[in-house]
């Protein structure tokens, strides 16, 4: 059954193939279709547009629309990811080697902390996070925002990377520690790169909760100095007279960093998101 | 007088923290900063979050606020938006058919895809590599995308059905009462189903090939194959495959607010949404962390069995 491939079996394997992926790539590639078509052509309902039909305009009038630019949303949004990136992926470094290769008391008991923090209901924690923002005087600032968003990514980062570290025998670190490596040179010479693989899924993680979050933004950030892209397509899609062309061009926009991203990190993802859930 | 030094309880714990061992302080010191970041933004507001469903808390009148004890959840429990509305209209109900619903058809979907990518065709490295596309793109994207498949007249979707002679069905999905609750649930799958699959893939790749053989020279037929040898092989990555999805499907905000926002008429009206909605529109903070603390309840009945399990592995 795994071995032998007949003709029949493997056109059948392709009919159905297709079926799944057809569900699945059908609406990506017809969101991008619809950015480059012409308002009219949208609204005529055309399945195939004539080729004088497709225009970059929507994207143009993107960064042109006076009342509302992309500019802004870009900048914070990227702004915000990196530095959710860079936070999420040291702090949850530093701890998943603490937890890791350290047996300090409690430390099955943090963990499940760790894993818990992960299933309570993101809406309840906005209540008093709202206060909380609010009492530090962080609403409509960038670092209330990265803060959340660091939080919402790191207990998975950090079961995530604490699995890849488990892997790393004891007797490398101690033979590390013997020839003079300090305990961050170590660390960063004999455990990070065998962890490399989980640093990767843990990075692309880290960015694409913060790239995605719609729900803490839209509590933290007031005004648009602080808003980020999901907000802005949200936006652009109530508006009274949808301009199908701008969204189809704003949501390709906001897809293609997490796609880069995803070719880079693919062959890894699946098995360190695992880590992430299961493994400790 | 000779002053005795007694070690009392506090100056041993000192000396013990002294001599602690090299190894040990030092993970603490590694892992403080995630657990004070954790502790400070996740645990604190969850317990702020209980407390506050207890008071009459609003968000403009902030600091005026009393115990009322168990009238909020009175409130919600008479509020047919809550539940116990009509059939389908009630948040309780909805997120709970939401769950199910999207997960079971995830599991279906994801082990039959997992099936597929088994066949070693050519071309099948690209199928798996593109696979968790979906679960990568952001929520709002998705929900912009099938905005697009369902507007009338000129979503894809209703293109479609124009094309083939049934142009009368022309709707708009998030916004028909019966069709609204399917498309949610649609939405759900295409983003969920590939995470599935592949790791039921990858837990299929584990499974002894000489298992298969026995049974083939035993002459199992492909059901009875699939039965006794790939079900029990994948039933843990499954297992923890449908409670991850279980929460995540019952927490999910975005797709539902940012498509529907509950509507039409509650049709979509599910728990996260209502307590956004009671909390960011209504300003009633205590009522909604009530619902919030509602949620938790239901949540902790999938949560316990995964710690175990999962505490289980750890070891």
């Amino acid at each position: 059954m795994i071995n032998r491939m007949t003709l029949p079996k493997m056109l059948g394997t392709y009919v159905l193939l297709f079926l799944y992926y057809g569900f699945f790539l059908i609406p990506i590639l017809w969101l991008v279709l619809q950015s480059f078509k012409t308002n009219d052509a949208i609204f005529s309902g055309s399945l195939v547009p004539h080729w004088n039909e497709l225009t970059l305009s929507s994207y143009q009038s993107l960064w042109q629309s006076s009342s509302s630019s992309i500019v802004t949303f870009l900048k914070n949004s990227i702004i915000i990811a990196l530095s959710v990136t860079a936070i999420s992926l040291v702090v949850s470094t530093l701890a998943a080697y603490g937890l890791s290769k350290y047996r300090i008391w409690g430390r099955r008991g943090l963990l499940i902390v760790l894993l818990t923090s992960q299933m309570f209901p993101g809406v309840l924690i906005l209540v008093p996070f709202y206060t909380l923002i609010l009492d530090l005087h962080l609403s409509n600032t960038y670092i209330g925002i990265i803060l959340a968003h660091s939080i919402l990514a790191l207990p998975f980062c950090v079961w995530m990377l604490k699995s890849y570290m488990d892997g790393v025998p004891q007797a490398l670190i101690e033979a590390a520690l013997v020839d003079g490596c300090n305990k961050l040179n170590t660390l960063m010479r004999v455990v990070l790169p065998t962890a490399l693989p989980g640093l990767a899924v843990a990075a692309f993680f880290a960015f694409i909760v913060s790239w995605g979050d719609y729900l803490f933004v839209s509590v933290i950030s007031s005004s648009t100095s602080t808003a980020t892209m999901p907000l802005y397509i949200y936006q652009i899609s109530q508006s009274l007279i949808s301009q199908w062309g701008q969204i189809a061009a704003g949501t390709v926009i906001i897809i293609i960093p997490v796609v880069i991203l995803f070719a880079l990190v693919q062959r890894w993802l699946v098995e360190g998101l695992f880590a992430g859930a299961v493994k400790g | 007088m000779k002053l005795r030094l007694q070690p009392g309880p506090i100056p041993r714990a000192l000396a013990s923290v002294l001599r602690m061992p090299d190894r040990e302080w030092f993970g603490y010191v590694l892992a403080l900063p995630a657990l004070a970041l954790i502790g400070l933004v996740v645990l604190y507001p969850v317990a702020q979050g209980i407390n506050l469903g207890f008071t009459n808390a609003g968000t403009l009148n902030p600091g005026q606020q009393s115990y009322v004890g168990l009238q909020n959840f009175q409130t919600l429990f008479a509020d047919p938006a809550f539940y116990n509305g009509f059939p389908g209209a009630s948040a309780l109900v909805n997120s709970v058919t939401l769950t199910a619903i999207a997960v079971i058809l995830e599991l279906v979907l994801g082990t039959g895809l997992a099936l597929l990518l088994r066949n070693k065709v050519p071309g099948m490295t690209f199928f798996r590599s593109v696979t968790m596309a979906s679960w990568v793109i952001p929520v709002v994207a998705t929900v912009m995308m099938f905005n697009l498949m369902w507007l009338p007249r000129y979503g894809l979707v209703n293109i479609i059905l124009k094309d083939i002679g049934l142009g009368q069905d022309n709707a708009y999905w998030f916004g028909n009462l019966n069709l609204a609750m399917p498309a949610i649930i649609i939405m759900h799958v295409w983003r969920n189903t590939p995470f599935f699959a592949i790791a039921l893939f990858a837990s299929m790749q584990t499974i002894p090939s000489d298992q298969y053989e026995a049974a083939a020279i035993d002459g199992a037929s492909w059901l009875g194959r699939f039965r006794h040898i790939t079900l029990p092989g994948i039933a843990y990555v499954a297992m923890i495959m449908v409670i991850i999805h279980v929460l995540w499907t019952f927490n999910n905000f975005d797709f539902v607010y940012l498509s529907t926002g509950g509507g039409p008429v509650n049709a979509t009206m599910i728990l996260p949404v209502y307590v956004y909605l009671q909390f960011w529109h209504n300003y009633t903070s205590g009522y909604a962390a009530a619902a919030g603390v509602v949620m938790l309840v239901m949540l902790l009945v999938v949560t316990i069995p995964y710690i175990l399990m999962v505490k289980e592995t750890e070891t």
